[in-house]
């Protein structure tokens, strides 16, 4: 997109007067995000993808913004700071044209006495937030992880709490959650309650192979995308009958592997992109397999995105199956190529992190 | 004949003829010999066969409820009994006359209409006709799943009737009733052409005109998954036709004799569990995962198969047959879904297609010294290097095939245009159990259903 253009859309982002404008800017910008069926010139595809990302954020925000003024309005002013975070793609900026909304709320810790009215206020905070996002067309995640939720809002204290219990029991759930909470990223108000998050996070890792464990064993199941016989594996049955599944066979298997990698080697990245890069730079992933990654990783990006431009008029979430009438040749050799190194990066990650002794740990 | 180790189907045409000539029957014999214990002998082996043979009515009441929906699971079981009923009653009142009566042509059989058993020396025809009848209720069982799920009741008596004069006797005639097919060569030892070749292709003939259940296919022609709902019921319907198909396959041997029977047997459950192993196997490969009705139509696939070929071919053979019809089996369901023609219970695919490879299968593997001793055909290519075998089983099978087909075809669509043969979209929706019969298999679950879609009222009064 231009950058007149992505300015345009800035502004008018800044300057909505409520959530239904940013329900129509949304819905306007989505369909400016319709890739080509080719997934060549993986840089482009990238950029596309961190252009949306920027608009995706900057809708967020002016939300936040338009919940906060409206509780104003009622006479409730913010109690003290906070942060607004994001979790899964939009966390690690990778959200396509549609997405749904994955969230939390980080408040700062305040004395006992004024804890209540804080709650109530972040309560009233963090349930319009989500409601706003979902009328603009963000669906809530099907997990529940979203600032409306009890379990996603709290100050420091709470959310590192948390993190020492799921830490100390790393049972498959808890597993689940360390994980969800590696691909926090601030996105609204004071970042530093965040990284505070995010320090006790690593902390709680470090030497704890029991938890780096239970991360491995939660991520060691992928979808298949090809059969024995390196056969794209098309979807059977149903509407998209004919197409092939990227989001659990390929986009998922690529995050959790690169996202375990990461987290045990105490990499603080949160794009796969830029995790990529690091766990390269760092000599984690040789050299020309990281290429290939990174290769490999912007065309699922760019899967992604014809997903999303096929389905983002009709639908508010992502089938995550590419339609069968996108399949041409040329782009089912690419999808083979992208489910290979999928497979190998899966196979690799899982190795390393199982060889790994305590002492290796960051 | 009482010399003989077994009578292949193929000469069974000349055993009517047989027992009215010899009219003082086993029974009436006033001294035991051996060769009255004999025969008493094949005729006990060939009544627990025919019972085998009717036990795996069972297996298809099982078979056909579990693979398809709640809704109409009390009508898929209950038409079975009513068929088979049905079936024998018309079997006796021609059906059996026109395979086997004695005043045929090469096309049909004439005579023993009303049938009238005799008591014989040899096999009495009383369990003679048992057994043939259970052969003939196999294949029309099988020609039930192109129904499934959508046509009539009135459509299923009316093709009882029909089926059983007009399509099942007139193939069966032609290869086991001393018809043209039978000169000519053609080895079908159990009937994978005569019993679920017909039948299959009657279930063909009805799906296309039928046409594919509600919600099967969407618009664009992309297929939806109806799953069955009861695999375990499935799985014992499979398991109740392979233990059944002892009696088909061993049975057909129709003596005891020097145990040959015990030979057909084994090739039946080596190329079953082939049929099995090898759908699994396919499945697994392709799909990546191990599904189970893959699983059950290949080790029925297996048994199809070697229908045909069981008494003609080596152990090794019977499990390259199980394997390939297995295999075939996963691959033609496929391609049948894809082609938009749908089949609930995949019996165009388990009883045509591996039927059909079962025939033929005799004209590669038929070895010339088992093919000598049954008295049928000649060796396959595999040890003649002929493909003279092949041919005669192509042409028997095709011509079988067709005939089937078209004569079902032809009345079914005379049944469409006269009374129609699919219930309406509501009856449809609603599930057969309510709109054919009244009440539903499995009242409790599907009051439950229609409560949670409609709430307590409208679903109390379902």
């Amino acid at each position: 997109m231009t950058i007149p253009l992505i300015a345009q859309i800035f502004q008018d982002i800044d300057e909505a007067p409520h959530v239904d404008r940013l329900r129509v800017i949304n819905r306007q910008s989505r369909g400016v995000f319709a890739p080509e069926g080719s997934l060549d010139g993986a840089h482009g595809l990238l950029a596309m993808s961190a252009q949306l990302n920027q608009i995706h954020d900057k809708i967020i925000c002016r939300t936040i913004w338009l919940a906060e003024a409206e509780l104003k309005k009622q006479g409730h002013l913010p109690p003290c700071a906070y942060t607004f975070v994001l979790f899964g793609s939009g966390g690690r900026s990778e959200r396509s044209a549609l997405s749904d909304q994955d969230n939390g709320i980080i408040y700062e810790d305040l004395a006992p006495e004024r804890s209540q009215d804080t709650e109530q206020y972040f309560k009233k905070l963090g349930e319009a937030i989500e409601a706003s996002l979902q009328a603009i067309g963000y669906p809530p995640c099907a997990g529940g992880v979203t600032c409306g939720q009890p379990a996603w809002r709290g100050p420091v204290a709470f959310w590192t709490n948390r993190l020492d219990k799921w830490s100390e029991a790393p049972i498959w759930e808890h597993a689940r959650y360390m994980l969800i909470v590696a691909d926090m990223r601030p996105v609204y108000g004071e970042g530093r309650l965040a990284a505070a998050v995010s320090d006790h996070f690593r902390t709680c890792l470090g030497g704890n192979s029991a938890l780096v464990d239970a991360m491995r064993e939660n991520v060691r199941y992928r979808k298949p995308g090809t059969g024995f016989f390196g056969n794209l594996l098309k979807i059977r049955y149903g509407e998209h009958a004919g197409g092939v599944e990227i989001k659990y066979a390929l986009y998922i298997p690529l995050v959790n592997a690169v996202r375990l990698l990461t987290v045990v080697h105490g990499i603080e990245a949160i794009s796969t992109i830029e995790r990529i890069r690091q766990l390269e730079g760092a000599g984690i992933l040789p050299r020309p397999f990281a290429s290939l990654v990174l290769q490999r990783f912007a065309e699922t990006i760019g899967l992604r995105a014809m997903i999303a431009a096929d389905e983002w008029d009709r639908r508010l979430e992502s089938s995550g199956i590419v339609k069968a009438d996108r399949l041409t040749k040329r782009l089912q050799s690419q999808v083979k190529g992208c489910f290979s190194t999928a497979k190998k990066l899966h196979q690799f990650a899982q190795a390393q992190v199982k060889q790994m002794k305590q002492d290796d740990f960051p | 004949m009482d010399n003989h180790r077994f009578w292949p189907k193929v000469l069974l045409w000349s055993i009517p003829l047989q027992l009215g000539l010899t009219p003082t029957g086993v029974f009436a014999a006033e001294e035991t010999t051996v060769s009255s214990v004999s025969a008493g002998l094949d005729a006990l082996w060939v009544m627990v066969s025919a019972i085998l043979v009717l036990l795996m009515q069972a297996g298809f009441v099982l078979l056909e409820t579990g693979s398809t929906r709640m809704k109409n699971a009390g009508h898929i079981a209950g038409k079975t009994i009513f068929t088979v009923g049905m079936c024998s009653l018309v079997f006796w009142f021609a059906g059996y006359g026109l395979i086997f009566g004695a005043g045929g042509n090469a096309f049909v059989g004439w005579g023993d209409f009303l049938f009238q058993p005799q008591s014989a020396d040899t096999l009495p025809p009383s369990v003679f006709f048992l057994f043939q009848l259970a052969f003939a209720a196999v294949s029309l069982s099988i020609a039930w799943g192109g129904f499934a799920e959508r046509a009539k009741l009135s459509a299923y008596v009316l093709f009882t009737l029909l089926f059983t004069l007009l399509v099942y006797p007139v193939v069966a005639h032609w290869i086991w009733g001393g018809g043209w097919l039978s000169e000519h060569g053609k080895q079908d030892f159990a009937g994978s052409t005569v019993v679920h070749l017909t039948g299959a292709m009657a279930a063909l003939a009805a799906t296309l005109l039928l046409k594919p259940r509600i919600g099967k296919y969407n618009r664009d022609g992309s297929p939806n998954e109806i799953q069955g709902h009861n695999q375990v019921y499935t799985t014992l319907g499979v398991f109740l036709l392979w233990i059944g198909w002892f009696g088909f396959n061993a049975g057909s041997t129709l003596a005891v004799g020097d145990g040959f029977f015990g030979y057909v047997a084994f090739n039946t459950q080596l190329a079953t569990g082939a049929g099995a192993l090898v759908a699994m196997a396919a499945s697994w490969i392709w799909y990546t995962k191990a599904d189970i009705p893959n699983l059950l139509n290949g080790t029925l696939a297996g048994l199809v198969a070697i229908t045909a070929s069981c008494a003609f071919v080596e152990p090794w053979a019977a499990v390259v047959i199980g394997a390939i019809g297995g295999f075939l089996v996963v691959v033609s369901s496929r391609v049948i879904e894809r082609m938009q023609i749908d089949d609930p219970i995949s019996a165009i695919s388990v009883h045509g297609v591996a039927g059909i490879w079962g025939t033929l299968s005799n004209g590669l593997f038929a070895t010339p010294k088992l093919a000598e001793s049954v008295g049928v055909g000649q060796g396959g290519f595999f040890y003649t290097g002929s493909f003279e075998q092949l041919w005669v089983q192509c042409y028997g099978v095709v011509s079988a095939g067709c005939y089937a087909f078209a004569v079902s075809f032809i009345i079914l669509y005379l049944m469409k245009k006269a009374i129609g043969l699919r219930v309406t979209e509501e009856q449809e929706i609603l599930g057969l159990d309510l709109s054919e019969h009244g009440s539903y298999g499995y009242p409790e679950q599907i009051r439950a259903e229609h409560q949670k879609l409609f709430g307590k009222e409208q679903g109390a009064s379902v």
